[in-house]
């Protein structure tokens, strides 16, 4: 059998009803393996507590319930550093709030609790989720285990570690503008951003607020699909969240129509990526699939219009923090010291640069050049989506355009924004995107991860895990 | 302000934003502001069409009612643990209104 750590959400939750597992013996063998593993990879911020009560509770319900317990029962989970857990720090990787305990505990970890799943811990991402590394954490860098040479993806990128070393069954993350996708695809794993509004954002720390979700990361499409399915729901809490039914249902068809814009990925895509990515298609069209080419002209803008719209909310959203009521606190001459102080030695680099540019397309003279155009195309862009999603069933693109890279690379900050090319474009719209391995690509001999993204119309997530399943099958 | 010749841009954003921005940093961020607001004024170049009426999203921010309000001081504590300067439950703030 393999290592209880090693297993699927499935294979685990099989094992755990045939009593071929106990409840504890997952938990104390993912959790040896996490902290070994971590001290190298920096997948977490910190572990938390045994659970002892939790476990029992988990044990009763699988003895008592047998099949009819829900599939996480007793399942060990990573949660990313800005989910609030009442009682436990949520620090967002920031210095500003390394001590902050959280005084209410989120949504999505209140119904995992509801189906006796178990918190490992807390993982590593970059400072207030603004990057795509995972290297502007104030907590170090965390590894790829892939090649620890490199960086693991971000801002989820301790979560993505976490399940790709099999240092947790599945992971939460959140994403913004890829921060699930990005890190799930250069770890070889599979991760959701599920549409706006399917999962509530309560207890969420919040980024840009008309971007963020907070989703899977597991390894496999059906783990992806049993941990989202858990969390997701209307929420009294989160007046954005959806119910159920809001936009027409979507019945998986047995062929898909994949759409692809090859205009976007002719330049600025790796060649071995662009070839992984021709293979995946290949396979599925030999699988009866139909690829079909589409043309989506505002996707060109799609980034340029994310880096206006995000640093705009996310500049507004951390305005909150001034070293008054929680937090890091400097103490100057003046109120206002106070506030500078605070803010300046508590935020990092890659923060403070996303709260001027924020600044700057919100103030007054920029405002209609900037941030208003950006609105309207963003309203443009989800309009060509939606006509294009008349012609196909889903839209497919590489996740990122290469694989992982190596510490300190992108250096500038324009050349690590481009990361986020091809995932921004479903915040924005709001739409469901999944990110599923395709096979590996190999740099100086060292095979790398890399994904294939897949994008669906609103609350068409079961599209997604259908199309995922699929291309899982066909590059087995 | 799109390609700012000297680092007053800059320190006039971070006044704004309650930053402070160490003298030896501003160079750096001035180029990297630059380059950034190259990057994204690619936005100037799209052309919109006028609508004559904006979509209605299906999704709206619909506020609840303001109901069953959590009973007095319920709260409190978790909150209030975190403030950096307190007295009891009050927060400790700097006077900003002279009685002179």
């Amino acid at each position: 059998m393999k290592k209880s750590n090693e297993m699927t959400i499935g294979e685990a939750a099989r094992a755990l009803r045939a009593r071929a597992l106990s409840v504890r013996e997952l938990w104390e063998e993912t959790v040896s393996v996490a902290q070994e593993k971590n001290k190298e990879l920096n997948a977490y911020l910190e572990f938390f507590e045994p659970e002892e009560t939790e476990i029992t509770a988990a044990q009763k319900r699988l003895d008592e319930e047998g099949s009819e317990a829900p599939l996480l029962t007793g399942i060990p989970l990573a949660v990313k550093d800005n989910i609030l857990i009442k009682g436990k720090i949520a620090s967002s990787a920031s210095r500003m709030l390394a001590n902050y305990r959280a005084s209410y505990t989120a949504t999505v970890i209140k119904k995992l609790r509801e189906a006796n799943a178990l918190f490992l811990g807390r993982t590593n991402m970059d400072e207030f989720a603004m990057g795509s590394s995972t290297e502007t954490s104030a907590f170090g860098v965390t590894k790829n285990p892939h090649d620890v040479s490199r960086v693991p993806g971000g801002s989820s990128g301790g979560s993505a570690v976490a399940v790709s070393a099999h240092m947790a069954l599945a992971a939460l993350g959140s994403d913004t503008g890829g921060s699930i996708r990005q890190p799930a695809s250069l770890n070889g794993i599979v991760g959701l951003k599920p549409t706006y509004g399917a999962v509530s954002r309560y207890g969420l720390m919040a980024m840009g607020s008309s971007l963020d979700q907070i989703g899977p990361l597991a390894k496999s499409v059906d783990d992806a699909e049993i941990l989202f399915r858990a969390i997701a729901g209307r929420d009294p809490h989160d007046a954005t969240s959806l119910p159920p039914n809001l936009y027409p249902a979507h019945p998986v068809p047995q062929k898909m129509r994949i759409g692809v814009p090859r205009d976007l990925i002719e330049e600025g895509v790796s060649d071995d990526v662009r070839t992984r990515f021709e293979e995946t298609l290949a396979a599925l069209a030999r699988a009866g699939h139909t690829v079909v080419d589409i043309t989506l002209p505002t996707s060109a803008y799609a980034l340029p219009v994310y880096y206006v719209i995000m640093p705009a909310e996310a500049s507004t959203n951390l305005a909150r923090f001034d070293g008054m009521r929680y937090g890091f606190s400097k103490r100057g001459s003046t109120l206002r010291d106070d506030y500078i102080l605070s803010r300046s030695e508590g935020f990092g680099e890659e923060v403070k640069r996303r709260i001027l540019l924020g600044t700057f397309v919100l103030s007054s003279g920029y405002i209609d050049a900037y941030y208003r155009k950006a609105a309207a195309a963003r309203s443009l862009l989800a309009r060509e989506y939606n006509e294009a999603f008349q012609k196909v069933d889903v839209i497919a693109v590489p996740t990122s355009p290469s694989p992982a890279f190596r510490f300190g690379e992108k250096g500038d900050p324009v050349s690590m924004y481009v990361e986020d090319i091809f995932t921004v474009t479903a915040n924005l719209t709001g739409m469901p995107a999944i990110s599923v391995p395709m096979k590996k690509v190999v740099r100086e001999g060292t095979p790398l991860p890399v994904g294939i993204q897949y994008t669906a119309l609103h609350q068409a997530e079961n599209v997604l895990f259908a199309l995922g399943r699929i291309t899982e099958s066909v590059l087995e | 302000m799109k390609n700012p010749k000297t680092n007053a841009p800059i320190e006039h954003l971070a006044t704004l934003a309650s930053l402070s921005i160490p003298a030896g940093r501003l160079p750096t961020l001035a180029k990297e502001f630059e380059s950034i607001l190259a990057y994204v004024s690619q936005i100037e170049s799209l052309s919109l069409p006028r609508e004559a009426t904006p979509p209605i999203p299906a999704l709206r921010n619909v506020l609840r009612e303001d109901a069953d309000p959590a009973p007095a001081r319920a709260h409190t504590k978790d909150i209030t643990y975190a403030f950096p300067e307190k007295k009891g439950d009050a927060l400790m703030v700097k006077k900003i209104i002279s009685n002179d």
